[in-house]
């Protein structure tokens, strides 16, 4: 167990996914804050405010396991040198200086919550440094070293899933304050709004997201039903041999199925259902408590679906040579 | 004239026993999972031609190292006067990023130590004017080190591409092959350069 965990670089795992989790949901606030920009309206701000909660121990968390990994973490920091050249140091950067972002933005919605501009500000900084440092993960994958990670689908693949996991890790924070610290009555429009843009980002992350794994499916298996001297166990030449990690990375795939299938159903699926099931539920005029329950059950199990994927993602990435 | 030094393995002469690594573990006196340099083998080629090929590969010395550019910490540097390229062990975090870069797997992490080593080309004893100690080792001489320019004078064949060895045009390797005499050749792959001593030598072939 402990090898395959090994294999499957479960901290990179747990890393990417809270840090992709934490920008999404960073982004949800931050346009919720926008959106209401010329029309205050003090319940959204409550939810906003309270939403801004989780943004620091996501990233955190995600920053966290990124030196679970390491030989050494006690020299992480060191990973900060060489940014003219490095990805991985430019992903670190990125993450580093978001965290420190993130952690002003939301003393601002705490402490200063009169400064709006300034935040605002702030928060579009913030926002754009998290996109980079996303940009930055994903080319830290962008390597003739490891052909099956050496694709643009990473970019739908690791976009779409800060774009799922984070509005929804939101609407699960929304759902349980909404009643204990937010009005039943005077919070329920706001709810009932945050579902309806909930259902159409969770929609579009889940096409994207769709269209990613089918394009990566695809590469994978571009060279596995070719004559190669890949499929017949040679040795390649040349060029040739990036077939021989195509091939290694497909039969990966095919020997984890059942992964792959909890990606499918977990990961595109469920957000999917979600997000018409709240649509249907919120036309018929469904109690909202039903709407939340739904939410706070698919949150886990898109998680699941992330990690199976995510997982997946790594195992591809064997050595070929 | 590059003063870029490399190693050319001769797979003719090659015989897969095994000393170059085994010396090189000796020497550097390395955990039994650590190997610098690592003897593979392959099938090539169509019956009735088909043999078994033996290929001594460690560090390649590459002119654009993947590793290098990768590492986040500066752990590696490729030197002026020889182009070889080290790895220093203290700056290393184990972050083992080179170990997904390089596309010849040299690099190599050490979960004891917690870093990653590879290859030095034996530097320190380049600079005394002595040979690498798994060239020194080789039994058959299929393993020799030196200019990279100057191995088209010295050796049978020098080509870039080899059996199961990654494209050389993603790191520009320094590492030079011979391929076996018998079996396929690697003409419709990679330039051939003629033994220069050799007046009835063949005109060289253009790569594709």
């Amino acid at each position: 167990m402990m090898n395959w965990l090994h294999d499957a670089q479960y901290s990179l795992v747990l890393f990417t996914l809270f840090t992709q989790a934490s920008v999404g949901a960073f982004w949800v606030l931050l346009v919720s804050d926008f959106l209401k920009r010329k029309a205050p309206d003090a319940i959204q701000d409550a939810f906003t405010r309270i939403g801004t909660y989780i943004l620091v121990p996501l990233t955190a968390v995600g920053l966290i396991f990124s030196t679970t990994h390491l030989g050494r973490p006690i020299y992480a920091w060191r990973a900060l040198r060489h940014i003219d050249s490095s990805w991985l140091s430019r992903e670190i950067w990125g993450f580093g200086l978001f965290f420190g972002l993130v952690a002003l933005y939301t003393f601002l919605w705490w402490k200063r919550i009169n400064d709006a501009e300034l935040r605002r500000h702030i928060g579009v900084v913030t926002g754009i440094v998290g996109v980079l440092a996303i940009v930055s993960q994903i080319m830290v994958y962008q390597i003739p070293g490891r052909p099956t990670w050496n694709h643009l689908s990473t970019f739908p693949l690791f976009g779409a899933s800060g774009l799922i996991l984070g509005p929804l890790a939101v609407a699960v924070v929304y759902s349980i304050v909404w009643g204990r610290f937010i009005d039943l009555k005077q919070g329920e429009a706001t709810v009932r709004l945050s579902h309806r843009r909930l259902g159409i980002t969770l929609l579009s992350g889940a096409v994207i997201y769709a269209v990613g794994l089918l394009w990566r499916l695809h590469f994978l298996a571009s060279s596995a039903y070719q004559p190669s001297a890949a499929v017949a166990g040679k040795a390649a030449v040349g060029a040739e041999t990036v077939k021989t990690a195509l091939v290694i990375g497909h039969q990966i795939v095919e020997a984890n199925r059942l992964m792959l299938g909890l990606q499918a159903a977990l990961g595109i699926g469920v957000p999917a259902l979600l997000a018409v099931a709240l649509w249907y539920l919120h036309k018929k005029g469904a109690s909202l408590k039903l709407c939340n329950a739904l939410i706070a059950a698919g949150l886990p199990l898109v998680a699941l679906g992330e990690l199976a994927g995510r997982a997946l993602y790594y195992l591809t990435g064997r050595p070929w040579f | 004239m590059s003063e870029q030094k490399g190693f050319h393995a001769d797979m003719e002469k090659c015989i897969g026993c095994k000393c170059c690594e085994a010396a090189c573990q000796d020497f550097y006196r390395m955990p039994p999972e650590i190997r610098w340099r690592k003897v593979r083998s392959f099938e090539m080629g169509e019956f009735p031609t088909a043999l078994r090929v033996h290929l001594s590969l460690a560090c390649n010395h590459c002119e654009d190292p993947a590793c290098m550019k990768g590492c986040p910490v500066e752990a590696y540097t490729k030197r002026g006067k020889d182009g070889l390229v080290i790895h220093d062990p203290t700056a290393c975090i184990g972050c083992q990023y080179c170990t997904w870069t390089c596309p010849y797997g040299v690099p190599q992490f050490d979960p004891v130590q917690g870093v990653v080593s590879k290859c030095n080309g034996c530097y320190q004893r380049v600079d005394e004017g002595l040979m690498p100690r798994c060239v020194e080792s080789c039994l058959t001489g299929a393993l020799s080190f030196g200019n990279v320019d100057l191995h088209a004078a010295e050796q049978r064949q020098v080509v870039t591409e080899a059996p199961g060895f990654p494209d050389p045009s993603i790191t520009r390797p320094s590492t030079r092959f011979a391929w076996p005499l018998k079996g396929p050749q690697p003409d419709h792959q990679v330039s051939i350069a003629p033994p220069a001593a050799d007046p009835h030598a063949p005109a060289q072939k253009e790569g594709k």
